[in-house]
Formats: structure tokens, C-alpha cells, sequence
């Protein structure tokens, strides 16, 4: 697992410690109108083999030099082989942190980091990860670093424990308020599923406040997919919304025929296939007398070429066409190389 | 829609995010009357304003203003409005892109913000408008000469002017287009006696103003000679009044700049300056929209002309029957017919443009703009 961490120091900005993430993935879901990532969140995603977590807003102690409150940002990046434990603590103290706006963890990663400021100047990422790991180790004691100093890790009652990622074999599609604990629980769960290995994505969205909110998300989106609301003043969402699961995207069209099948228009994002005009057709409106005048026209015309045409069996044989032949004279030149000869 | 972009090039904490939300709140009212309407087009925009919005209303319940509550900005953030000209088919998309104050300085971007910063910096000098938010207190109330050193550091005078240089550079590439150069000082209320201020000092800022941006200014106009540059104080709450400023030399060895105001009795926002801004940056739309729709129009004409001349065009009597007979005369004559709508429909959205383009150029600035 390979975690970055993200703060400001008093006077310099947000920046990750060391270095960030290859990909800045998250700020899909602000382009998508999903979820401010300067806010208090949790993306999730797993394609199976891979996840990525994007933690956001756990809030320090410290402050900057004009006195604004620093938050803390986390990207965690790994395998379902990894400490995948590990992973599952930190999103559990991270969302108790910032639905109870628990001061515990931004405390023990101000006290673990010491002065920020040196750090995001001079620091690695392997310096960042150290701390996240010290803090929030499973075992919940404090670590101490290499000069014996306490890194101050967090109280462990604090944790949640880590749900069964086999618990359910089909996928997991909702969508919870933040404020509902039972939908930070079944939340935490589809995490854990993630980390464990299963395809999906466990996401809190603070644009989102509705399923409709959400669908384009939940087209987009074949494996798990779990939804908790933060827009501020929604109306509580009770209990947790089924989101459906997403449907193919190109459907067989059942019980036509071929040709009726290639006049389809593409499939919607729903597997919809959209109705489109039947192609007009050019056609020929001929006249039948007309027909008839052109079928005799042809008729005559074809008459006339067999008569000029066909020789008589009477007839003295046509001479053969006369055949021009022009010929060609290629008068070569001698090419003297060397000293042209003088006149006498 | 077209998507016209404004952008904001101004140090960290200087009040971009504030500067922007005020300008989005006001400008629904501000150009009631007019027949434009401004709308926030998307949750992100329309949240963003409102969590602003909260924040402000928060302090000045609370009766005590810091700057620095707002929170500063960790990710690029797009602002996407649409300014709805009341004629249909000729809305017109703004996108604002708002950026950490911390690139603009460049002192130790991480190669990631790098890049981000690149995106930005070509954004902002690909846009129509361009706003840049100053410090009034920051250029105020600095006297010692130890501070007054620091100010283009703190102001990053030079970075902005070799951004506002880039675009100028590019505004002038294209004449035909519109553009507006606004140098907008923020949090003036304690500058100004027509907002509720006691004393006057808007000499003395402008003064400042000219000693620290002359260079910004000097470059512009070197550059973009066609561009409208407008110096365009701001009261960005109008109900605070500023009560201390201080340098300090913090922990890290380094001087810092803070102020605090308090809030005046009434508590109510009274902003003053954004409506000028807001008629800028309208005119400088719909200008540019119109000259859009202009050459759209004028496209169409044509093709609407070339279509009329292919549908009577002859092309020998074996042909002309040959197309009787197949119909495609009358395809080529109901094509003609198509376009010449479509042509009439874009003179007609142009005729409607100009009219409100015209009752928004009557709009006359107030006392406190200034053409550079």
C-alpha cells in the first residue's frame, strides 16, 4: 500500500508531502458534478484487483498564518493483497472523523508530523506514509520513530470493526444518508469488499443530495456501488435507496428481424436503443405512358443497331477499319565524356 | 453553448473565491432591468456560492470578519454560469477559473502543480476578460520600508505581470475579439466614505495603485492596444470596517501581512464596485457574442444564397428531367428553403442582441471606476 499525504504548512500551500499520485483521479467527480474534493470525503474505487481511496477534511490543530483551519488530505493506493486492514481502519477513523467532527485523528497527525512546513519543502512521500502508518496502526499503540519520539497514535476504541467482504455475494447498490450510522456501517462493509477484492466504487458526494443525483454514476458504474448524501440542507435520506444495477450498454434487440434490426439507432446510456427516421428512400416515378414511349424508344434504337450493325447473309463481307500506324523514331545521340575535340 | 472564459490572476488569500461569489451573487440583481439574467450552471457552481455565501453571513453574525476564515483553495475549481440574454439560442456559458493563489508565485510547486499551473496559465490567457484582484489593505497599510520591499512578493507583481503580458500578447492575435483587463482592489471599504466609510483615501489608493501595477498596466497597453483596461474598486461585504493591520514576523522567519475588521451595525451586506464589474465583464460578453452571431449569420446568408442558386440552377434538359423524375429538384429547392430560415432566425437573434447590448452599454460606471 502506498499512502500520500496532503496538508499546508503556516506559509506554504496544500501540497502533497513529497509526492502526490501519479493520477489526480478524484477531480472527475467535481467535473462530473458529483462531489467537492475540498470537502470532507471518501472516494473509493476497486476495479478487483487494484483500489485507490481518496480521504479528505480530517481537520488539524494547526492553523496558517492568517489563522485558517488546516485540514489533511490521503490518497492510498493498493492491491488486494496489501495491508488492506490497514486501509480499512484509516476510512473507518476517517469517516467517524468527519461525521462526528472528531478532532482525534488531525491531532495525532499534527503531533506525528512536527513542523509541516520543512516538510512539503524537503520531505519524501515515504515520510508522509510513516506517519499515516504510525497513527493509524491497527494495533492502535503508538509508534515510536527512530529518535524514540511518540508518534501518537490514535485511541483504538475509536475503530470500527471491519466488515465481511464475502458477507454478500451480490452486488452491493445503494445509496444512505451521511448522517444514518446504519448507512456508515453497510458503507464501511462495501469498503471492506473493495479492499478485499471485489469491483465497485463506495463514494460520498456532496453535491448529491437524491438517486437521481446519481444515475449517470450508477450507469457508469457495473460492480458495487455505495452512496452516502452530504449536500448541506438536503432532506435526510432514510434508510438506503436501492441504485438498480446497470444495465449493458448495447442490449440484443429480441424478436426482430434483420432488417429491422440495421434501421436501429444507437443504444442510449440505459441500453435503450434510440428510434431513429426511417432513411428516405429515392425513388423514380415514371409515368406509365411514359414507359411505354421509353420501352418503344428503346425498342426502335435497338433495331436500328441490329440492322447496322448485324450483316445480312447476302452481303459482300465489310472491308476491315483502316489502321494508322505511326512509327516511332529514336535517333540515339553519341555522348562524347571528356575533352571536347578542337576544330583544325 | 458557447463558453466564454474570464480569468483570475491574483496571490494566495487575496480574495479570488470571495471576489467571483460576489460577483455571481450580485449579478442576478444587478442586472435585473436589463434583460440579462446570470445563472450558476451546475450543483458545483451553485453550492460553491452558497457555502461562501454561509461563511460570510456566519462571520458577520458572529460581529467579527477575518479573512482568513474563508478557507483557502486546495483544487482548480471551475465556476460555470450562464448569462441568459433573453433571446433564445443565445446563451452565453462564462467559465471562471479559480486556482491556489500558491501556483501564481511558483516558489516550490510540486511537478504536479506545475503541470495544474500550465493548465491554468493557458486557460487565463485564452480568456475573453481577465480580473485581478489586489490587496487594498495589503498596498494601504504597508509604510516601513522593510514592508514596502515585500510587497511584490506578496502581491507577486511580477508574476502577474508576465501572465498579463502572455495575454495581451494573445488578445492582440485576435483583434476581433473582445477584451477587458479589470484591476479590481478588494476589501476598499475602509477607503471609501460612499459605503457607509468614514474617510476617503481612494486618491491615495489609486496612487499606490500606480506605483506598484504601473509595470502591469504599462504592459498590457504595450501589448493589446485594442483592450479595455479598468481600474475597479471593490467593497467586497461593504458592512466591515477595519479596526487593525499588522506585519508580523511569524515562527518561520518570515513577515506576514493580516488585517481585522469589524462589522458595522447593520450587518448587512452592502457591496460596492461589483455591479461596475459585472457591466464590464456583461459588455464584454455580449459583445463578443454578437460578433459571434454576426459571422453565424453572415455563414448562413451564404450558404442560404448558394443553396437558392443550386435549387434554380439549370443543368441541361436531359438532367433537369432526369432530377424532375427523381426528385431532386424538389430536394434541392426544400434544402434552399431550410437554410433561408435558418439564416433569417440568426439575423433576427442578432437584431434582439443588439438591443440588449445597447440598453447594458447605456449603463454608465460609477465615480469609483477608472478607464487605465
Amino acid at each position: 500500500m502506498r499512502a500520500y499525504l496532503r496538508t499546508r504548512g503556516t506559509n506554504r500551500d496544500y501540497d502533497f508531502i513529497g509526492s502526490g499520485p501519479a493520477e489526480y483521479w478524484w477531480r472527475d467527480y467535481h467535473d462530473r458534478d458529483l462531489t467537492d474534493p475540498e470537502k470532507p470525503v471518501i472516494l473509493a474505487e476497486s476495479t478487483g484487483p487494484t483500489w485507490r481511496i481518496y480521504l479528505q477534511g480530517v481537520e488539524s490543530d494547526r492553523s496558517d498564518y492568517r489563522g485558517t483551519p488546516i485540514v489533511y488530505g490521503l490518497v492510498l493506493e493498493g492491491d488486494a493483497a496489501d495491508e488492506t486492514g490497514l486501509a480499512h481502519g484509516i476510512v473507518g477513523e476517517w469517516l467517524s472523523s468527519i461525521t462526528t467532527a472528531s478532532a482525534a485523528p488531525g491531532k495525532a497527525l499534527d503531533q506525528a508530523l512536527g513542523p509541516v512546513d520543512p516538510l512539503l519543502e524537503t520531505g519524501d512521500r515515504e515520510e508522509g506514509e510513516a506517519v499515516v502508518r504510525a497513527v493509524f496502526s491497527p494495533t492502535g499503540q503508538a509508534t515510536e520513530d527512530e529518535s524514540g519520539g511518540d508518534l501518537g497514535a490514535i485511541e483504538p476504541e475509536s475503530r470500527r470493526t471491519m466488515a465481511d467482504p464475502d458477507a454478500e455475494d451480490d452486488p452491493a447498490r445503494w445509496l444512505g444518508d451521511i448522517e444514518s450510522e446504519e448507512s456508515q456501517a453497510a458503507f464501511l462493509a462495501v469498503v471492506a469488499g473493495l479492499l478485499g477484492g471485489r469491483a465497485g466504487r463506495a463514494v460520498i458526494l456532496t453535491y448529491a443530495e437524491s438517486a437521481g443525483d446519481v444515475s449517470a454514476l450508477a450507469e457508469d458504474e457495473r460492480g458495487d456501488l455505495a452512496v452516502l448524501v452530504a449536500r448541506p440542507n438536503r432532506e435526510i435520506v432514510e434508510g438506503r435507496r436501492p441504485l438498480g444495477k446497470a444495465e449493458p450498454v448495447h442490449p440484443q434487440p429480441v424478436g426482430r428481424t434483420p432488417h429491422l434490426r440495421k434501421r436501429n439507432g444507437p443504444a442510449n446510456r440505459r441500453g435503450q436503443s434510440i428510434p431513429v427516421e426511417p432513411r428516405r428512400r429515392q425513388s423514380i416515378m415514371v409515368p406509365p405512358t411514359l414507359l411505354v414511349a421509353m420501352v418503344c424508344l428503346a425498342s426502335g434504337v435497338l433495331a436500328v443497331l441490329a440492322w447496322e450493325v448485324l450483316p445480312a447473309s447476302d452481303d459482300p463481307p465489310r472491308p476491315a477499319p483502316t489502321v494508322t500506324v505511326t512509327q516511332t523514331v529514336v535517333v540515339k545521340e553519341r555522348v562524347t565524356v571528356g575533352p571536347t575535340p578542337q576544330p583544325d | 453553448m458557447t463558453a466564454f472564459k474570464i480569468g483570475l490572476l491574483g496571490p494566495s488569500r487575496v480574495g479570488k473565491t470571495s471576489l467571483v461569489t460576489a460577483l455571481i451573487s450580485e449579478g442576478q440583481q444587478l442586472l435585473a432591468g436589463s434583460g440579462v439574467a446570470m445563472l450558476p450552471d451546475g450543483r458545483a457552481t451553485e453550492d460553491k456560492i452558497a457555502d461562501n455565501w454561509e461563511q460570510l453571513q456566519g462571520d458577520l453574525l458572529a460581529g467579527e470578519f477575518t479573512p482568513g476564515n474563508l478557507r483557502g483553495t486546495m483544487e482548480p475549481f471551475y465556476f460555470r454560469l450562464a448569462l441568459d440574454p433573453g433571446v433564445p439560442g443565445a446563451r452565453i456559458g462564462i467559465e471562471l477559473l479559480d486556482f491556489p493563489g500558491g501556483w501564481l508565485a511558483g516558489r516550490g510547486r510540486s511537478a504536479h502543480s506545475e503541470s495544474d499551473w500550465d493548465a491554468c496559465r493557458s486557460f487565463i490567457t485564452r480568456s475573453t476578460a481577465l480580473l485581478v484582484p489586489i490587496d487594498a489593505a495589503l498596498l494601504m497599510e504597508t509604510y516601513e520600508k522593510q514592508h514596502v520591499k515585500l510587497l511584490p512578493k506578496h502581491l507577486t507583481t511580477t508574476q502577474v505581470e508576465s501572465v498579463a503580458r502572455e495575454w495581451a500578447i494573445e488578445r492582440n492575435r485576435r483583434p476581433h475579439e473582445p477584451a477587458l483587463i479589470a484591476f479590481a482592489p478588494v476589501k476598499c471599504e475602509a477607503y471609501f466614505n460612499d459605503n457607509g466609510g468614514l474617510r476617503n483615501k481612494s486618491h491615495l489608493l489609486r496612487q499606490k495603485f500606480d506605483e506598484v501595477y504601473g509595470g502591469v498596466v504599462a504592459a498590457v497597453r504595450a501589448e493589446a492596444p485594442h483592450a479595455q483596461l479598468l481600474y475597479t474598486p471593490v467593497d467586497t461585504l461593504g458592512c466591515v470596517e477595519m479596526v487593525k493591520s499588522d506585519w508580523v514576523l511569524n515562527e518561520a522567519g518570515d513577515w506576514t501581512f493580516d488585517a481585522k475588521y469589524r462589522v458595522r451595525r447593520d450587518r448587512k451586506i452592502s457591496r460596492m464596485g461589483v455591479d461596475d464589474l459585472m457591466t464590464a465583464v456583461s459588455q464584454q460578453l455580449i459583445q463578443g457574442k454578437r460578433t459571434m452571431t454576426a459571422d453565424e449569420s453572415a455563414d448562413l446568408i451564404q450558404r442560404a444564397q448558394q443553396a437558392q442558386d443550386l435549387a434554380d440552377r439549370s443543368e441541361g434538359f436531359f438532367r433537369d428531367v432526369l432530377m424532375w423524375l427523381n426528385r431532386e429538384r424538389q430536394a434541392r429547392r426544400e434544402a434552399a428553403g431550410r437554410q433561408d430560415r435558418e439564416a433569417q432566425e440568426a439575423v433576427r437573434r442578432l437584431q434582439s442582441l443588439d438591443t440588449v447590448l445597447e440598453k447594458i452599454a447605456t449603463r454608465k460606471f460609477g465615480p469609483r471606476v477608472q478607464r487605465l
